[in-house]
């Protein structure tokens, strides 16, 4: 299948008062047409940013991207002009929000917020794109007569829900979902992730889920990307990576997972926390907190290399063990 | 960083990264010294200078043009304009500060209990002061003075009965998230009267945003001494405060304009030098706007 | 909550003018009356009665509509005042236009420009004329654009157009300007405090030019603070056209009220603080209206309190 989206050594810093916080440091990632790919990380690895680079929301001055290139097909984001940006932007590539209770404009009725996307980019009279608007909401199991209310009347999960009308209203060929579930209780989460597979599997739209939960990746992705402080430590089909799991860090995020056929009794965290990212650590950015780090780990900063099937590790170690 | 810090010294750090918060405070630093400098020489010279170069009449330098000899120019009497500024520092100063010490040291106590009682005290105590918010500021302080008689005394009367309202909503605000919070719970416990617990945990705990209310209406209160002076219901001539000089700048602008610039210049600096001391404290005491 | 508080503030300054020394009769009849002619005319004022009597007198007479007789020339003050009002409220208006006009672009500019050399400056020149006294600032204004340049007269409210215009373009100046430096003040960290949140970046993502998410996703939030910021403000608006009225001999009610002052005309002066005041607390229910209007979550709350939601 075609690569519709594709990065390259992406670099991206943020300068604030207390210093230079490099966000993301060189980072690639291959999304095919029609695939779904999991982006997996802590808090503070990079993932909002590496999603919000692909929509060129990266505020300067604050925020900068140094180097790298964005492949939508044979545009280059980083490169295009704001005109094409704007064409692109809530049409071919679209995004969900992390958090619906700050994403949704309060002033705006919520039918609003969805049409003016759909007469951004479909030249449809307002009547049209308010009808579609109504359609949207639907689609997303909000009844049409809830359109001229504003997001303060409605619950959580179902502003999500608006949040993903939203995003999905131009029918996008791209569709990056950030942490969409995290916000939301637990009984939500599971409706609104049932909901995304079955659009999903209507629309087959190339998604990258961001998330932090390894369930909903083994639940709704075909490959998987880990983000550890900034770079891709591994990445691959789903399959191998969870099965034949190379890497220290996603060894240690799937085991801090509690099993729930197993009788444990204490849940295995990886100790320490992620390096500070103004001042990373030499060598590999892990070895801080790895089991299996010796001296040449905190000297030599790995490459990232294919072990198989495009199953690639950032760890000089990971096939001997 | 690297060893804990008071709050204290953090805001101290925070503010002193300001620049142009302690330019202000260097500014209002010099403007005390040229008002106790003035004083000082009033005291020393039992006003013979005062009354020889700032008030006495010299009719042959009326209305001279800034120059050598007088830097600012003369008055329509022959006087030193840079002199009678320079005298006229301790008004605008003093019944600034003055004014708005007098709002806070009443108004803070009737906020206090309007918010530590509510009820029945909160509802008077509140309507009162919306009363008297209710009335333009500068009209309720012209009111005042016009019932009272224009004297020192009675200006900053009228100048404080506007920034009680204020205060007062400010300290009933505070005590007002304050109260509830667990340590007044443990201070109760252990018998701590309502007096005690008010003066002792939380008048503490209200400080800082009246700290900043009163550098900021400090400035506020300058501008409003100086308005009241040029209306003549504030300071009366022959004193030089700098709006009472302003009074006459209008009957001479056609031939003397350093009468208006130079007094306005002054009045400008004095109010930029306490909204930026007043600003750079907020921001330094302000933890929402700390990173 | 209105009418209480404006029965309360009535009440204050009957209370301070009460107070003010000086004997109408003798304002009235002049230095040379004889002492019967004064004990008559006081008796005819109602000066002699007492204190709450004297009130309560005022307040049935204010609510037909009638504040009195001036003592200066004898002439009813409800007239007086409805003579002049619609004076102060041209210029009024006209200061608070000039001021939303200026002050709203430059903030939301500064704001979008943030650290750059134009928000800076800008920044720099708010700050100098939020602290320049307004009756300053009319001085120089006068001395520029009247002395020497002659553009505009120094003083009086000319007849007829467009001398009107030109006769209100200083004065508008005077009293916008350190009310536009506000506004501006207030647009920039409304607008930098609007910029931040997600939904803006949403409305980027949405793929809609800057100029709609500035326009409806920003400003619609931004004016929120800003409208509070102006309705606070307006007391001083109404408090700064007492100064500038009398700077350009303008003839509204703050120059009316500054003479009653001067001459004791106790009447005027209540008269006059009366209408301020109800002037002021009618442009606090406007904005509370407006608020409600922009903002949906207050339009709710009005709902719910009311009980048919």
């Amino acid at each position: 299948m075609e690569n519709i989206l594709e990065i390259r050594n992406l670099r991206v810093t943020f300068h604030t008062d207390n210093g230079v916080v490099r966000a993301l440091n060189g980072v690639d990632l291959k999304l095919r047409d029609g695939e779904t790919l999991g982006l997996v990380g802590e808090t503070g690895a990079g993932k909002t940013t590496l999603a919000k680079s692909v929509m060129r929301l990266i505020s300067p001055p604050q925020g900068r991207i140094d180097a790298g290139e964005i492949l939508f097909g044979e545009v280059d984001i980083l490169k295009a002009s704001q005109a094409d940006m704007l064409s692109i932007r809530g049409n071919k590539i679209s995004m969900i929000f992390q958090d619906p209770m700050s994403a949704l404009n309060p002033v705006i009725t919520v039918g609003e917020q969805i049409a003016e996307v759909i007469r951004e980019h479909e030249s449809l009279p307002s009547k049209e794109a308010w009808d579609k608007a109504l359609k949207m909401l639907s689609t997303v199991g909000i009844t049409a007569d809830r359109a001229g209310d504003y997001p303060h009347q409605f619950s959580g999960g179902m502003k999500q829900r608006v949040v993903i009308a939203i995003a999905l209203a131009c029918n996008p060929t791209v569709l990056i979902a950030d942490e969409p579930t995290t916000a939301l209780d637990v009984t939500i989460q599971a409706q609104v992730l049932e909901m995304m597979a079955e659009l999903k599997k209507k629309t087959d739209t190339a998604t990258i889920i961001i998330t932090h939960d390894l369930g909903i990746v083994a639940q709704m992705c075909e490959s998987v990307v880990v983000l550890y402080a900034g770079e891709v430590v591994e990445s691959g089909p789903v399959r191998d990576v969870f099965k034949k799991t190379a890497h220290p860090y996603t060894i240690g995020l799937l085991g801090a997972i509690p099993k729930i056929h197993l009788d444990e009794h204490r849940l295995h965290p990886i100790h320490g926390l992620m390096p500070d990212p103004m001042a990373p650590p030499e060598g590999c950015s892990f070895h801080e907190r790895c089991d299996f780090a010796d001296e040449s780990c905190a000297l030599n900063h790995p490459e990232l290399r294919i072990i198989g099937d495009s199953h690639s590790v950032r760890c000089p170690k990971a096939v001997s063990r | 960083m690297n060893k804990a810090l008071t709050p204290f010294e953090q805001s101290f750090r925070q503010f002193k990264k300001n620049r142009l918060a302690v330019a202000g405070f260097f500014i209002i630093f010099l403007l005390f010294a040229i008002a106790l400098g003035t004083i000082i020489i009033d005291a020393a010279t039992n006003y013979s200078f005062y009354k020889k170069y700032v008030i006495g009449q010299d009719l042959t330098q009326r209305l001279a043009g800034p120059g050598i000899k007088h830097i600012f120019g003369c008055d329509e009497m022959g006087r030193d304009l840079f002199l009678r500024i320079l005298w006229g520092t301790k008004y605008s100063l003093f019944i600034g500060i003055g004014a708005i010490v007098v709002s806070l040291l009443v108004g803070t106590p009737f906020g206090m209990v309007a918010g530590y009682y509510g009820g029945r005290a909160d509802n008077v105590i509140m309507r009162v002061m919306d009363v008297i918010l209710a009335v333009p500021f500068m009209l309720l302080a012209m009111a005042i003075v016009a019932a009272l008689g224009t004297s020192t005394v009675n200006l900053l009367i009228a100048l404080s009965v506007s920034g009680i309202a204020k205060f007062a909503r400010i300290a009933r605000a505070s005590v007002m998230t304050e109260k509830d919070n667990e340590y007044i719970e443990a201070a109760k416990a252990i018998g701590a009267g309502d007096f005690e617990i008010l003066v002792k945990y939380i008048l503490p705990n209200s400080f800082s945003p009246n700290l900043v209310q009163f550098s900021l209406g400090v400035g506020n209160s300058i501008l409003l001494v100086a308005g009241l002076s040029y209306l003549g219901l504030g300071v009366q001539p022959p004193n030089p405060e700098w709006g009472a000089i302003l009074t006459s700048a209008k009957i001479y602008m056609r031939d003397a304009w350093h009468i208006s610039v130079f007094p306005g210049m002054f009045l400008v600096v004095a109010v930029i030098a306490f909204n930026l001391f007043g600003d750079g404290l907020r921001d330094a005491m302000d933890p929402k706007l700390k990173k | 909550m209105t009418i209480p508080v404006l029965i309360g503030a009535t009440f204050l300054v009957f209370t301070i003018m009460h107070f003010a020394p000086g004997d109408p009769a003798r304002i009235i009849l002049g230095a040379g009356a004889s002492e019967e002619a004064l004990e008559a005319m006081r008796d005819q004022l109602g000066i002699n009665d007492s204190f709450i009597l004297r009130y309560g007198r005022f307040m049935l007479n204010l609510m037909k509509g009638d504040l009195g007789t001036s003592y200066r020339n004898g002439q009813p003050v409800t007239g007086l005042i409805l003579g002049r009002l619609g004076n102060t409220l041209y210029l009024a208006i006209s200061g608070i236009l000039f001021a939303i006009i200026v002050g709203i672009p430059v903030g939301i500019i500064s704001a979008i420009k943030q650290y750059s050399t134009l928000d800076n400056v800008t920044m720099f020149i708010t700050l100098f004329v939020t602290a320049m006294p307004t009756f300053w600032l009319a001085l120089i204004l006068v001395i520029v654009f009247s002395v020497n340049l002659g553009w505009f007269p120094a003083s009086g409210m000319a007849k007829g157009f467009p001398g009107f215009l030109v006769s209100l373009v200083l004065p508008t100046l005077t009293l916008g300007c350190g009310f536009a430096a506000l506004i501006a003040r207030t647009t920039r960290s409304s607008v930098l405090d609007v910029v931040r949140q997600e939904y803006i970046d949403l409305a980027r993502a949405k793929g809609l030019p800057e100029r709609t998410v500035i326009w409806k996703h920003m400003m619609k939030n931004a004016l929120i603070p800003i409208i509070t910021v102006i309705g606070l403000n307006f007391g001083v608006l109404l408090g700064g056209s007492v100064l500038t009225e009398s700077i350009f001999s303008w003839p509204g009610v703050g120059r009316f009220v500054v003479e009653s002052i001067s001459f004791k005309d106790t009447p005027a002066i209540l008269g006059c603080v009366v209408t301020l005041a109800i002037l002021f607390t009618l442009v606090n229910l406007i904005v509370d209206l407006l608020y409600a209007f922009l903002d949906p979550r207050i339009k709710s709350q009005y709902r719910t309190s009311r009980g048919d939601n």
